[in-house]
């Protein structure tokens, strides 16, 4: 009977320590690229060192191993907890815990090398696809075999979003890497041209709707009521923001291919269904922010609720500025240049990793049973964070804008009045500030891994918490 | 009218029909007081004395 009267704490976890240390990764890796930008001997002449292969290593280190981990950890914390059952499979969550290490690694070792399907965000070739595949459908046993088994009726709206990032991964994943295989580290896509372009974008634009928004998303639902200690703002709010995310965010993708050989209906169909996801984006961000009224006092005491808050605020911001820069003559301006770039870490930096920090911070004291060894570092790490992620942005939209302008800026006989040399000499202070917010970003995730060390080391693991008797009938 | 585009159109209405279906079940009366139990859900689940005591027994080792 052991095994189902506790909750299964460890892969939670290992998870959860596995975020702290992708995250430092992933991020030093950003760092280092973003100061060869400005700096571009950086690279050493060392094929290994370059931009174009540092660069999806970046991306994919931040996105699928530190908040991939971070997705895993809460969603098996949260489905355990709101369902009062453990974990379908022990055996499965173990094996989706070290599959996924060895995704990480694989992608780890094959992206400086150069081997790559060339396609954003999912670059990694053939073989690491299918392990992934593999991954993802354990994942989804023990994700959907654990709430089949809840001792609760109802699913709670953090499953939800849970569920639905899940679903779409393993569907975005398959259709987008369907491939043929040359080598065994070489493969090209089934799909040509343009529609290879649309499958690419559909799959990388619903990778930011469901890897990098529903499944977030769940986070806030569970964890800003914990934290604040009261529920959520309006469930009603929330199951109608649901499902007007599933039914607007698949559409959003042509929004990247703008001005391109994609029929023009598509373009302007990819633009407005992008704008009307303001709605629903908005309905999730106020859910959370007024899930804190009434007791707005705590955030000033503390500091976990205010990273949790914070990143709403950022995913309210990055959610107006998407809408906005997929309007057609809008995007005629930022595409291409480093607003876009300013906008992704908007949503990435600002949400996405500071949703992530509150929700570890969190977890971790819970999880090894401990308090946590400082507040007040929670309070620097939330300064460093905040302030990195201002001049990160910052810097980029005026890099960005200035870039867009200088680019279609013509004299009177119809030339250009800039080359294209002299736009990048621009470019370079912000470039320099750009390294510099990132670098404050880094450095505290890395008084993070101080303060969770320090508590780990003062504390043990918990033993797997017993499961609460089902309620009597009621 | 291919029947793609008349599949289309068809689908459209549907989802239309479905989202409001779901928006007037989300906002319906009947619904209100289980809403309001399930967004208690998380908070019922006190996991905090456990991590007090688990800190309890780790200072007394």
């Amino acid at each position: 009977m052991a095994t189902t009267d506790t909750y299964n704490y460890k892969v939670v976890r290992q998870f959860a320590v596995m975020t702290i240390i992708w995250g430092i990764v992933g991020m030093l890796v950003g760092v280092y690229i973003a100061a060869e930008l400005a700096w571009p001997a950086l690279n050493f002449d060392i094929p290994y060192l370059t931009f174009s292969r540092l660069r999806p290593l970046h991306t994919n280190a931040v996105i699928f191993a530190f908040g991939g981990s971070a997705l895993f950890a809460t969603s098996y914390y949260v489905v355990q907890r709101t369902c009062h059952t453990r974990l379908f499979s022990d055996g499965l969550a173990a094996f989706t815990f070290w599959g996924w290490q060895l995704v990480i690694v694989l992608a780890a070792v094959t992206l400086p090398l150069g081997i790559t399907s060339s396609k954003e965000y999912a670059e990694l070739e053939w073989p690491i696809d299918i392990l992934i595949t593999i991954v993802w459908v354990a994942y989804a046993i023990v994700f959907f075999g654990t709430i089949a088994r809840r001792r609760v009726k109802h699913i709670y709206v953090a499953n939800w979003f849970y569920g639905a990032f899940i679903i779409t991964i393993a569907l975005l994943h398959i259709f987008n890497n369907l491939e043929y295989p040359v080598s065994l580290t070489k493969s090209y896509s089934v799909y040509a041209g343009v529609q290879d372009a649309m499958v690419q974008w559909w799959y990388g634009h619903n990778a930011v709707g469901f890897f990098l928004t529903a499944g977030f998303l769940g986070m806030m639902y569970y964890f800003i009521p914990k934290q604040a200690g009261r529920p959520v703002y309006s469930y009603r709010l929330s199951i109608v923001h649901f499902w007007a995310l599933i039914f607007t965010y698949i559409w959003a993708g042509p929004h990247h291919l703008h001005y391109t050989a994609l029929p023009d209906w598509t373009q302007s169909l990819g633009m407005v269904m992008s704008l009307i996801l303001l709605a629903p984006s908005w309905g999730g961000m106020i859910n959370g922010i007024m899930t804190l009224s009434g007791a707005w006092e705590k955030l000033r005491t503390d500091p976990v609720l205010r990273f949790l808050i914070v990143a709403v605020s950022f995913y309210g911001m990055s959610t107006f500025e998407g809408p906005m820069m997929s309007i057609k003559t809008v995007n005629a301006l930022s595409h291409f240049t480093d607003w876009t770039v300013g906008h992704v870490h908007s949503g990435a930096l600002g949400w996405v990793a500071m949703v992530s920090m509150g929700s570890m911070y969190y977890l971790i004291p819970r999880l090894f049973g401990r308090e946590i060894h400082s507040v007040r570092l929670i309070e620097v790490h939330f300064w460093t964070a905040t302030i990195g992620v201002v001049l990160y942005i910052v810097s980029m939209w005026v890099s960005g804008i200035m870039q867009g302008l200088m680019w279609r800026a013509v004299n009177e006989d119809g030339t250009l009045t800039y080359s294209f040399i002299e736009t990048v000499q621009a470019m370079h202070p912000f470039y320099a500030i750009r390294t510099l917010g990132g670098a404050l970003f880094l450095l505290g995730m890395l008084i993070m891994a101080y303060n969770v060390f320090k508590t780990i080391a003062g504390g043990k693991a918990v033993e797997d918490p017993a499961i609460p008797a089902p309620a009597a009938a009621h | 009218m291919s029947w793609i585009a008349l599949i289309d159109s068809v689908w459209t209405v549907v989802v239309l029909i479905l989202f409001t279906g779901i928006f007037l079940w989300a906002w319906s009366d009947r619904n209100k007081a289980d809403f309001e139990a399930a967004s208690r859900l998380p908070l019922e689940d006190d996991d905090d004395d456990r991590v007090e005591n688990n800190i309890k027994a780790v200072e007394k080792n």
